[in-house]
């Protein structure tokens, strides 16, 4: 009976501002029109964990769905059984569990003396008949910002002999995660991340991590 | 028959109230078995979980704050109000009442002199918010989230009687999670074991012929049901919702249960049961944990 849990570890650091927006209703009265995310025990910025998972997994069908999925229920094997299914009886739950990534390095931001840990970008919109300008302002998680990213990766009798293929997976969600961007408004710059300090060890259970530790390092 | 406190320190959980966008700050009893039954299937030790959690020595409470100690539920139906107190204001007892309908916890050192009549204010554990999540690309596909965010002292805690195989599943389970949404990084903590103060341990039990208040939201044999509503003071739960299961492609619904919530006093104590809850011609059981765990309400002297 194989059972192990297998946590990978990373740094997320912002190479550009990050927008993960949020619901307007908790942000204090008279701040911008588009808040961050934050934590409400501490008030700096996070990353939530779905936001990583859902932005890896559409990523992530584009290159491993046979046919076009139009909803996620439609996705092929590779992707249900790392994501879960919930129309499909046998990835019910899926093998990866994310979890929210917290700001880390709030202490080297304020060794640099940053202001605050979010920025105020004024950004406008110019009509193309009247030239006129429509201004608006978005908040943003400052770039170097570092978050700490875990992942869970769930090793039972039936993952046992995919461990390595579903690692090249992740490795390639990772990576095109770092092509391409994380949160709202990416498409004008915001949102590059990278992935550092990769690791993966063994948390539950036994399992020989140094293999995926190979590919770890080797790949990203 | 040793009981231990199982301390859990989450970050941020959602503990769905019968929905998405709502939360609650702790979690029954039903809630940790399941999660653990549902563990112990993965790792192939599925008959003995059950087995186990079937004899009478085992137990489980509904998780509860920690914060530099142990709180307790309130008890439901007390302080009593026998003789009103004509000395004071009718606006102060208002005032004093609504403290009390408003206060959820309390802790050990505080329990006696609550039930005397002491009020106090709760102290804050948790924040809970909601947040707005979407799919991009498809029309109408916002929801909302609720989420308990726990403060930095604050941690939750159940009892239960320590087992080998118990601490395997709970050490397993600080991974998986516990509580809804758990692939999106809600619901994981940090487990530490703890023995119990003598003060609260000298109070739990199981067999005791004076007033109990219930540490775990739990259902009676059917023959003391009639006894322990009579002489009771309790609160009606809920637990409902779909049956998690690999064999079937469709969800469907267990059978509604509706239980004595943890903190409802009752004038001695009752053995509860498991409840089997499964759907209609379901492949496999459904358990519900439904076994009392018992605090008394008088110091023994």
């Amino acid at each position: 009976m194989a059972f192990a849990k297998i946590k990978v570890t990373a740094q997320i650091r912002l190479e550009t501002g990050l927008h993960i927006g949020t619901s307007n209703a908790f942000a204090a009265i008279g701040a911008t029109d588009s808040p961050v995310i934050k934590d409400p025990i501490t008030n700096l910025p996070i990353i939530p964990g779905s936001s990583i998972k859902g932005k890896m997994r559409i990523l992530l069908a584009r290159v491993y769905n046979t046919k076009l999925a139009e909803k996620p229920g439609e996705d092929g094997e590779i992707i249900s059984r790392l994501f879960g299914n919930s129309s499909d009886k046998n990835y019910k739950v899926g093998r990866l569990i994310f979890r929210d990534a917290f700001l880390t390095n709030k202490k080297d931001l304020d060794s640099r003396a940053v202001k605050g840990y979010t920025e105020v970008k004024f950004e406008n919109t110019i009509d193309r008949i009247t030239a006129e300008a429509n201004p608006r302002q978005i908040e943003r998680a400052i770039r170097d910002s570092i978050f700490g990213f875990e992942l869970i990766y769930e090793v039972t009798d039936k993952s046992q002999a995919q461990v390595e293929e579903d690692f090249k997976v992740i490795l390639d969600g990772l990576k095109l995660l770092e092509l391409d961007y994380l949160g709202g408004s990416g498409s004008r710059g915001y949102g590059k991340v990278v992935f550092e300090d990769l690791k993966a060890n063994t948390v539950f259970g036994n399992y020989d991590v140094s293999r995926l530790n190979e590919l770890l390092t080797t790949e990203v | 028959m040793t009981y231990k406190m199982y301390i859990m320190n989450f970050q941020s959980a959602h503990f769905g109230a019968g929905t998405l966008d709502s939360s609650k700050m702790t979690f029954a009893a039903d809630r940790l078995f399941s999660a653990l039954a549902i563990e112990a299937k993965k790792m192939g030790k599925m008959e003995e979980f059950v087995s186990i959690a079937g004899q009478d020595h085992f137990v489980l409470t509904d998780a509860f704050p920690y914060q530099s100690g142990p709180l307790l539920p309130k008890p439901i139906g007390f302080p009593k109000f026998d003789q009103p107190d004509l000395t004071t204001d009718v606006k102060e007892v208002r005032r004093q009442a609504k403290m009390a309908k408003k206060l959820q916890f309390i802790p050990l050192d505080k329990f006696d002199s609550y039930v005397k009549g002491t009020l106090f204010e709760d102290e804050e554990h948790a924040v809970t918010n909601i947040i707005t999540k979407n799919q991009p690309h498809v029309d109408g596909n916002l929801f909302q989230v609720s989420t308990v965010r726990f403060r930095d002292d604050s941690s939750l805690y159940v009892i239960a009687n320590e087992s080998d195989l118990l601490n395997e599943l709970m050490t397993s389970l600080q991974y998986t999670g516990i509580g809804g949404k758990r692939s999106s990084g809600y619901g994981q903590f940090d487990l530490t074991i703890l023995d119990l103060p003598d003060s609260l341990k000298n109070r739990l039990t199981k067999t005791h012929q004076e007033p109990v208040m219930t540490l775990t939201t739990s259902l009676p044999v059917e023959k003391e049901l009639e006894y322990a509503m009579e002489t009771g003071s309790y609160l009606i739960s809920k637990s409902s919702g779909f049956a998690f299961g690999t064999e079937t492609n469709e969800n469907y619904r267990k059978q509604d249960l509706y239980k004595f919530a943890s903190g409802s006093t009752f004038s001695e104590t009752f053995t509860g049961h498991i409840v089997d809850v499964r759907p209609l011609d379901f492949p496999h059981e459904v358990l519900n944990y439904a076994k009392p765990l018992f605090f008394k309400m008088e110091e023994e002297r």
